[in-house]
């Protein structure tokens, strides 16, 4: 009880729900504006976090992600350009929606089931984490070596796109991770004399480049004209949700619980959760023809899916320190520079900070209705800045936030490098995320896996004796088959079809 | 730019995992074992020559098309191109000048001339460069201590 009171000071701060309120104002005019996604919010959130305390720091990144990722839906609405990879499964049905003067209530259904499926991971979130903790304290460095590997593997291989460009990326983060002196012998690797490099690439200015530098170049070299903003239909925002939640229990149940499983899973995230719940929606549904034509069952599923995905992403972040996506990637690296480290001790050493930000959760999830509902009624301006005014802007910031690190132009000049090697990667299909994680999770692999060597002295075969080890060790080995499967299911499906 | 077909990549692929191999080649090992510094890039190397070689391999059937070079839709149009170049050039002369010049005119004028470059109007684009310069000076700079670099003539600005 006396934790929970700690908790509770903490947040209910005028300072901790004032930096709420700033984020999730900020979160919503990322998340509005097509092609500035959830991830890229928490980039150019993290130079202010820097100057935060944890607690705080992490409330700006929580409220900022899961605002962005609602707000992506109105360009999806609205222009039918999804704001954020989570908001593209269902963009033709919100945007036939508004197209038949039906815009508000498309909206209104993807904010009140967003904040609903939020709710449910949050609440999975606060009961799952405190005993996986108790068991994840009993892992030893073969485990921990699995569930890296596991999570890295996700990444490539159950992610949609190709899995061997997804390796690339992959290969490119944990070669960025062996840079600097940051090893078991401590001797300098790929420094070249540099100082500056020999402490390693820094995290931050890197991530800033990969997403928000490359982004920006993506933006100013697009060839597609953009479209104009439909004018308000209004329908009114929540008038139609009560009965859309009395018509869709069973989906909004079942995009909650997708979402947060999904979220859980090392690896994966929203963008994917959000994919797979508007198929089994249209898989189950008794109007499968409606799909894809402005019905609003897809999005309610996968509106509650995408957001619970958002904190179940949190639950092997805050549980094992491995990030389940590409944001949960970058709090990790916010956590160790504040001098937390994630991971099972977090909730011996430091329980008021856990619940402070179970706590935060909830507060991002409710400030959403009526933050959400300004937002949609005040969107049209947002969306009317051209891009050509705005990315010079997103420019600058990004500079200053990656000088603000360590006050020095070197975390430009990595922004810079890590910017063009974004955006050479995504004009070339290579996904970035896998690239975050393994920058991420490369050095604890290492270690772990340097340790577990020593331990077994090179046999291999003692990484499988313990027996979450081996339990671990083979969900890793399937998840390396699965492509090997998927191949060999669709030769089945295209000789049966032939024959 | 250059899109590069499976067949490119998966040649640049077994190439840097070649490059890697032979970097960490001299890298020592911890006393009395056999790991060490150059465990991690040497197992990274291998796996980038392994991939590089199966996507070689896999690509090889669809070899005319592998080798055909596809153009970015961008490149083609040159204003596109010279944006991508201006927002690069924007960085590098950030970096190289910011200290000697200071934030504010170095700020000013680079959101400028990108803004100019993307086609702003120059009202517009003066204003918006104007109040971004001095929303971000004030907010890093005084609200959160960063020491961005200082202009002596424009010092009463704080």
């Amino acid at each position: 009880m006396l934790i929970l009171e700690q908790a509770a000071a903490l947040v209910f701060q005028p300072y901790v729900l004032g930096v709420i309120l700033a984020s999730a104002v900020f979160g919503m005019l990322v998340g509005a504006i097509p092609g500035l996604t959830a991830t890229m919010a928490t980039a150019l959130l993290v130079p202010m976090t820097f100057f935060m305390e944890p607690v705080p720091a992490i409330a700006a990144i929580v409220t900022a992600t899961a605002m962005a990722i609602f707000a992506g839906d109105i360009p999806a609405a609205l222009l039918r350009m999804p704001g954020t990879p989570a908001n593209a499964a269902y963009v033709e049905d919100a945007y036939k929606m508004t197209q038949s003067g039906r815009g508000e209530e498309a909206l209104g259904a993807a904010l009140v089931f967003s904040v609903i499926g939020g709710l449910f991971g949050s609440i999975v979130l606060m009961t799952v984490s405190p005993t996986l903790a108790e068991v994840a304290l009993k892992f030893s460095s073969e485990e921990y070596f699995w569930l890296v590997l596991l999570g890295l593997s996700c990444a490539v291989f159950v992610n949609p796109g190709s899995p061997t460009r997804g390796l690339i990326s992959l290969l490119i983060g944990l070669f960025v991770a062996t840079i600097g002196m940051e090893n078991p012998s401590g001797e300098p690797r790929f420094s070249f004399g540099n100082i500056e490099l020999m402490a390693g690439i820094q995290f931050i200015p890197a991530m800033i480049g990969l997403f928000a530098v490359s982004e920006v170049l993506r933006t100013v070299t697009a060839t597609s004209p953009r479209q104009k903003i439909p004018r308000a239909d209004g329908h009114g925002v929540f008038k139609t949700q009560w009965k859309n939640l009395k018509k869709y229990p069973v989906q909004t149940a079942r995009g909650s619980i997708t979402g947060t499983a999904l979220g859980i899973l090392p690896g994966a995230g929203a963008d994917i959760a959000a994919w797979i719940s508007y198929a089994i929606s249209k898989r189950f549904s008794k109007q499968k023809e409606k799909f894809g034509t402005g019905h609003v069952e897809g999005l309610v599923e996968a509106g509650a899916s995408n957001n619970s995905a958002v904190s179940g992403a949190w639950i092997p972040a805050l549980v094992f320190g491995i990030p389940g996506d590409s944001i949960t990637a970058i709090v990790i690296g916010v956590l160790y520079i504040k001098g937390i480290n994630p991971g099972p001790t977090i909730f011996i050493n430091d329980p008021q900070t856990v619940y402070a930000i179970f706590m935060v959760f909830i507060l991002a999830n409710l400030i959403m209705l009526p933050l959400g509902w300004l937002a949609i009624r005040g969107a049209r301006p947002i969306l009317s800045i051209p891009p050509s005014t705005l990315m010079p802007m997103i420019l600058i910031f990004c500079i200053v936030g990656s000088f603000a690190i360590a006050n020095s132009t070197a975390g430009i000049v990595m922004m810079m490098v890590f910017g063009i090697i974004g955006f050479f990667m995504e004009e070339n299909g290579i996904p970035i995320a896998p690239a975050i994680l393994g920058m991420v999770l490369g050095p604890m692999l290492e270690q772990n896996f340097i340790t577990s060597m020593i331990k077994a002295d090179g046999d291999v075969l003692r990484f499988f004796e313990r027996p979450i080890a081996a339990g671990l060790g083979t969900l890793t080995i399937l998840v390396w088959l699965f492509p090997l499967v998927m191949l060999l299911l669709r030769r089945h499906k295209a000789a049966r079809f032939a024959t | 730019m250059i899109k590069l077909s499976e067949l490119h990549l998966g040649f640049l692929t077994a190439l840097g995992g070649m490059i890697l191999l032979f970097a960490s080649a001299n890298f020592g090992a911890l006393p009395g074992q056999d790991y060490g510094a150059g465990t991690m890039p040497r197992l990274i190397g291998w796996c980038a020559i392994l991939l590089g070689c199966f996507m070689v391999a896999t690509s090889l059937k669809n070899l005319p098309e592998m080798l055909r070079p596809h153009l970015a839709d961008w490149v083609r149009k040159p204003r596109l191109a010279i944006a991508a170049l201006g927002c690069i050039a924007v960085i590098a002369c950030y970096i190289l000048f910011a200290e000697t010049v200071g934030f504010i005119p170095m700020s000013f004028i680079s959101l400028l001339a990108l803004m100019l470059l993307l086609r702003t109007s120059l009202v517009t684009a003066v204003l918006a460069s104007l109040a971004t310069t001095l929303v971000v000076y004030y907010g890093f700079s005084r609200l959160l201590m960063v020491p961005l670099p200082r202009t002596e003539f424009l010092s009463f600005l704080g």
